[in-house]
């Protein structure tokens, strides 16, 4: 018997092969448990997923329905047929798609298969955020204020929001993951924010019930691990903070907490357990609660019945593998570690990496990831749903991996995640990695002086070293111009005979335009871009790496090319899309007036307008949806809808036109 | 092909002497390039600036595909002409590429004399001309200009119907030439894009009409406007010698570039691949090689290794006429046979020269004649053997000779030694001169000698007392005058080349030529004229 495990025997049955119904890094996460217990797994996946990396590492991946998660991951009729066609004697749901689905833990059951997670009536009861505050009221486990009743009607629910007072927070009832939340701060916004927390949540939980809760502008973020077999034994695997997040989607989650004393885990913990306890919790789970930075109070949020994200920090500091245990409590074995042996190691922090763009409010990119390497470090793990030359698609979320790092405390664990930020190549398209790089290194963060407002107030330094940035795409372009030229190839480049201005480069990065001057002397470089002049030497050229002595220091440029974009990352300065502005400029004449664009690729959720409708500068013209955020577009401009160009379930690229509008 | 090896002390005093000389006529240089880039008044820079206009020498850059070499050709030609333009004249003419395409680019200095075309203008755009032809490539004409300078028109007007005669000849042969017009193309100038194979005018900017208002009114007695007569929406609407109406000038010169990818590529005779050996001698050093003072003798093979792929030099007929150094290397690439002068010509020199000729001919490779020569030599012995008809024979094979070539002088050229080896009267598709060259009939000591010697003799026939003072006045009057005709700066200001150069610079210079050169078929001589045996 192995010396290491959580759980004794009982009247246990034997899961031999997983299907994982779900994607991306947490069906990598599976995979990896299962092979070191020696459990088969069964992988699905929609057509524009076949190539990301869970697909070749199961034992078997199964194609499934089409790229709509409605017609794949959330299909469960179409789920549990090929968990029974391949074999499969259990299910994992991961996170997110049918993770929290009663209604898909039951038909398991019927259907003879192991839901790997709790039982379907503690989901039921949590599922419902409505259900799950009545019963912690219930069991003395304090809530935050407010309004969780059945009418739903949109009226009534303005009505019970009144009551409560502003700020405060709409949340869908079966929601999670910031799906369906908004808050509201003033009246005339609250009649808006309900119908689009209803359409979103509607889109993706398939209900669109809401709660109302007065909204804590001073809180933090914590949550406890807990977890529970079959057998009745509850305990916590300490906390978590998630204080740091945006649009409720959670940035940067670490554990211990830096406010976390030995008593108030002690009672939030208690809290937990109890919690747990009442839904007679039996297997992996999450107990959220906002702490009152200004009372000192907390109150319970909901319970997350399922396996976080964030998980892999509590698996760092406790030493567990938390999905092996999922799998054990499944099967029915007894929990035998005791919530005494529970101990933390050092610190733990995690952040994900997305695809969004900070400079454009963070909204969500697609692109190909031309490149993803980091480094071998003690202490990192990374949890990544790519590989370099994957795509990130417009269906699903746009995280490219989680980052976690392990360290000795605090301080040195945050100094390693910056260290890992820098030298983690992501190339292809825009990232969050120069803002994570950037928030680890914050004296806020450092300190442990946050609460969840912190990045609503947390400016983005764009400003990173463009100037050297913009010498090394300018280096590059003068390579590849030279490559394609057939004449004269060692005659320096932009050679005269007569005094000429130097070659020019015109770029924009993040926003900011550069002019690159530069001529060639010899075997290096002059640059006058900024007051100083710089003097460049190319030390290595070679697979669009790219190696210079810019004034005798030497950088190593890592860099993918993309049409007119050249992509950088150098791992003192940071990534950059460069974008290499056309030498001769677009005409007035030949830009589209009038139109309406779309700014990411999305899919149009409704179309607001009709064709010879007068619409006038600020009202809303289409709602779009992108990785499912939704996002309404505005006219820009009075006038007359001439033409619409879409229609309501259209997948759009960026850049397209939705409709156009012609001068009143 | 082997190196050959250098025997020069660069701690040598004559090395160090050499090269002060030659770096104070480089300034000199320097000075005179400066002179060429004049674009005007600064207050006709600001009123272009304010319109939005780019100056000349800003168009050819963006004309120009990025990060490729551009030849300024002749820019100090007028140079020293009294009551010209000075420098370079309104015109900026060179080589470069576009679109992946060689082809020459005149640019109208429209802010420098509201670009108004001087003597020497009009004789740089005839020898601009001669290249275009020579060496098939096509033009872009970047126009605006006021037309011919008035109280120049005398001297220029008959010349100047040539340059639009060339441009539908060109055509004829199948050379493209674009105009693309940014201001005033007016009288004779509006034949330049009249004549173009396409031509761009640049809305509400050019004015393209064969006489203005005022001469209308005089003419003809009609009110009329310049927008009206000439205005680039008219000319693309209705008159059609536009042929496409660009918004601005980016997008005048971005029609230019898109019509250059149309043009039909030449078919180059060789396009060097794989890669090319720099020299094993810094080009600086040529510097203290090249003595300032022409009559000090220098071994032109330390001039060779510096300009040559990995001073690669395979000497032809090495131990038979010794001032004449003959042989086969290649420059950026392209093969090249070199004809060099080690001091005076022999008769052995001169048939040997000749020789090398017909081989490189007969081979098709193209030309480079390096000058450094008093001219033939003279004396009873070398009348006896037969000098002249040895030197007919270098003539009758230069003369003869069809495959392309190159002149550069390094040093003297006099006599019938200039037209032995390749002078200007023999069309090298390219000359260049270093600043320390002198040109003519001979030395200027020895021309004023010989004038004293023929004046005493005169003197003492006709039995006039001879003033030995007033001789050597009227001496010194003479060396200053043939040492000024005889330089560098007079000789490009005549246009008896295309360029004065930075020696440094030589291997890019022919570098660019002989890929000119390279860029069409080259065939060999099969003919000659009758030897004199």
């Amino acid at each position: 018997m192995p010396n290491h495990t959580e759980f004794g025997e009982c009247n246990m049955k034997l899961i031999n092969t997983i299907l994982i119904a779900n994607r991306g890094e947490i069906t990598s996460r599976v995979i990896r448990t299962c092979k070191s217990i020696g459990i088969k797994t069964i992988a699905i996946h929609s057509p524009i997923d076949e190539n990301l990396p869970y697909t070749q590492e199961a034992d078997l991946a199964v194609l499934i329905g089409d790229n709509a998660p409605n017609s794949s991951y959330l299909d469960q009729e179409l789920i549990i047929n090929t968990a029974l066609k391949h074999g499969a004697d259990a299910i994992h749901p991961g996170y997110g798609f049918l993770a929290e689905n009663v209604e898909f833990a039951e038909k398991c059951k019927k259907a003879n298969l192991i839901f790997i997670g709790p039982n379907s009536k503690a989901i039921k009861s949590m599922g419902c955020k409505s259900e799950a505050k009545y019963l912690m009221q219930k069991h003395q486990v304090p809530t935050v204020p407010g309004y969780q009743g059945k009418n739903q009607k949109t009226g009534n629910l303005i009505k019970e929001a009144l009551k409560i007072g502003f700020p405060l927070l709409l949340k869908a009832t079966s929601g999670g993951g910031g799906k369906g939340m908004r808050v509201v701060k003033q009246e005339k916004e609250l009649k808006e924010a309900i119908e689009s927390a209803k359409r979103e949540s509607l889109s993706a939980f398939g209900n669109n019930e809401l709660i109302i809760e007065k909204y804590i502008t001073h809180g933090r973020h914590i949550e406890f691990q807990i977890f529970g077999d079959q057998h009745g034994n509850i305990i916590h695997l300490l906390e978590r903070e998630c204080t740091i997040q945006r649009r409720h989607q959670k940035v940067l989650e670490e554990s211990p907490s830096p406010i976390m004393t030995i008593d108030l885990r002690k009672k939030m913990g208690e809290a937990s357990v109890n919690a747990a306890k009442a839904l007679n919790y039996d297997n992996a789970g999450t107990v959220e609660f906002i702490y009152d930075d200004k009372s000192k109070e907390f109150f319970f949020l909901e319970i997350n019945t399922r396996l976080q994200v964030e998980h892999p920090v509590t698996e760092a500091i406790t030493g567990l593998d938390l999905v092996k245990m999922q799998i054990e409590a499944a099967e029915g074995k007894i929990l035998t570690i005791k919530q005494d042996e529970v101990k933390g190691k050092g610190y733990a922090v995690e952040l994900r990496l997305y695809a969004e763009d900070p400079s454009n409010n963070f909204l969500p990119v697609t692109g190909n990831v031309n490149t993803f390497t980091y480094p071998l470090i003690e202490g990192l793990r990374i949890e990544s749903a790519i590989k370099s030359g994957s795509d990130i698609s417009i269906f699903y979320d746009p995280m490219i991996a989680k980052i976690i790092v392990h360290g000795e405390n605090r301080d040195s664990g945050l100094r390693k995640m910056g260290y890992v930020l820098d030298q983690m190549v992501c190339l292809g398209t825009v990232t969050n990695q120069n803002f994570l790089a950037q928030l680890v290194r914050e004296p806020n963060i450092i300190k442990g002086d946050y609460n969840t407002n912190f990045l609503d107030s947390f400016r983005i330094n764009s400003k990173c070293n463009t100037n050297t940035l913009s010498i090394a795409a300018s280096l590059l372009l003068h390579h590849k111009r030279r490559k394609e030229q057939i004449f004269l190839k060692n005659i320096p480049g932009g050679w005269r005979n007569n005094y000429y201005a130097p070659q020019q480069n015109k770029f924009e990065i993040n926003g900011e335009k550069i002019v690159s001057n530069y001529r060639q002397k010899g075997d290096s470089f002059e640059f006058y871009n900024s007051k100083e002049i710089h003097n460049v030497k190319i030390i290595e050229e070679k697979n669009e790496n790219l190696k210079l002595q810019i004034n005798g220091v030497s950088y190593s440029f890592k860099t993918f090319s993309n049409k007119n974009e050249i992509h950088i990352h150098n791992s003192t300065i940071g990534s950059g899309i460069i974008k290499l502005l056309d030498r001769f400029p677009v005409l007035e004449k030949e830009k589209e007036k009038g139109g309406c664009t779309a700014p990411m690729p999305s899919q149009v959720i409704e179309i607001l307008v009709k064709v010879n409708e007068k619409i006038k500068e600020g009202s809303p013209l289409a709602i779009l949806s992108s990785m499912k955020m939704e996002n309404t577009i505005y006219a820009q401009e009075n006038g007359i809808i001439e033409e619409i160009f879409t229609k309501k379930g259209a997948n759009i690229e960026a850049g397209f036109t939705i409709l156009k509008i012609k001068e009143n | 092909m082997k190196s050959i090896k250098s025997h020069i002390n660069l701690n040598s005093n004559k090395f160090q002497e050499n090269k002060t000389e030659m770096e104070k006529l480089i300034s000199n240089l320097e000075k005179h390039m400066q002179e060429s880039r004049f674009e005007g008044k600064e207050k006709h820079i600001q009123k272009a600036r304010s319109k939005n206009k780019m100056l000349a020498r800003e168009r050819i850059e963006m004309v120009l595909d990025q990060d490729s070499p551009f030849l300024e050709l002749l820019p100090l030609a007028g140079m020293k002409k009294k009551g010209g333009f000075g420098a370079g004249g309104t015109n900026v003419s060179g080589i470069g590429i576009v679109s992946g395409k060689f082809c020459i680019i005149n640019s109208n200095v429209g802010t420098r004399k509201g670009g108004s075309v001087d003597y020497a203008t009009v004789f740089k755009g005839l020898r601009i001309g001669d290249i275009t032809r020579e060496n098939k490539l096509p033009t872009i004409n970047l126009v605006e200009s006021g037309g011919a300078n008035l109280p120049d028109q005398a001297k220029i007007f008959n010349y100047g119907g040539e340059a639009f005669r060339e441009i539908t000849r060109r055509s004829a042969m199948g050379l493209t030439t674009i105009s693309v017009v940014f201001g005033n193309a007016t009288a004779g100038g509006a034949y330049i894009p009249g004549m173009s194979d396409f031509s761009i005018f640049q809305k509400k900017s050019a004015k393209v009409f064969l006489a203005g208002p005022p001469l209308v009114k005089m003419a003809t007695n009609e009110v009329s406007n310049e927008e009206e007569l000439g205005g680039a929406e008219m000319h693309s609407e209705i008159s059609g010698v536009s042929d496409y109406l660009a918004e601005d000038e980016f997008d005048g010169i971005r029609i230019a570039r898109e019509l250059m990818e149309v043009v039909k590529p030449t078919q180059p005779e060789l396009i060097p691949k794989g890669n090319i050996d720099e020299p094993h001698h810094s080009s600086e050093e040529l510097l203290g090689i090249v003595p300032s003072d022409p009559k000090t003798p220098f071994d032109v093979r330390e001039v060779i290794l510096r300009i040559c792929d990995g001073s690669e030099f395979s000497e032809f007929k090495k131990e038979y006429g010794k001032t004449m150094v003959c042989g086969w290397c290649k420059i950026h690439g392209y093969p090249i046979g070199i004809i060099a002068n080690n001091g005076v010509i022999f008769s052995e020199s001169a048939n040997k020269g000749a020789q090398f000729i017909q081989l490189s001919n007969k081979n098709d490779i193209p030309l480079l004649f390096i000058q450094n020569t008093t001219g033939y030599m003279v004396g009873k012995t070398y009348e006896e053997g037969g000098i002249i008809k040895n030197g007919a024979k270098l003539i009758n094979a230069v003369s003869n000779s069809k495959v392309p070539s190159v002149t550069l002088m390094i040093g003297s050229s006099f006599g019938a030694g200039n037209y032995g080896m390749n002078g200007r009267s023999y069309d090298p598709n390219f000359l260049f001169t270093y600043p320390n060259a002198k040109i003519g009939v001979m030395g200027s000591e020895q021309l004023a000698g010989v004038m004293n010697i023929i004046q005493k003799a005169s003197a003492k026939a006709s039995d006039i007392p001879y003033d030995e003072e007033n001789a050597k006045i009227i001496q010194q009057m003479l060396i200053n005058e043939a040492e000024s005709k005889s330089s560098a700066w007079h000789s490009t200001s005549e246009l008896w080349d295309d360029g004065v150069i930075d020696p440094r610079e030589t291997r890019n210079y022919l570098g660019f030529a002989f890929a000119i050169l390279y860029n069409q078929k080259i065939e060999g001589a099969k003919s000659y004229g009758v030897w004199r045996m």
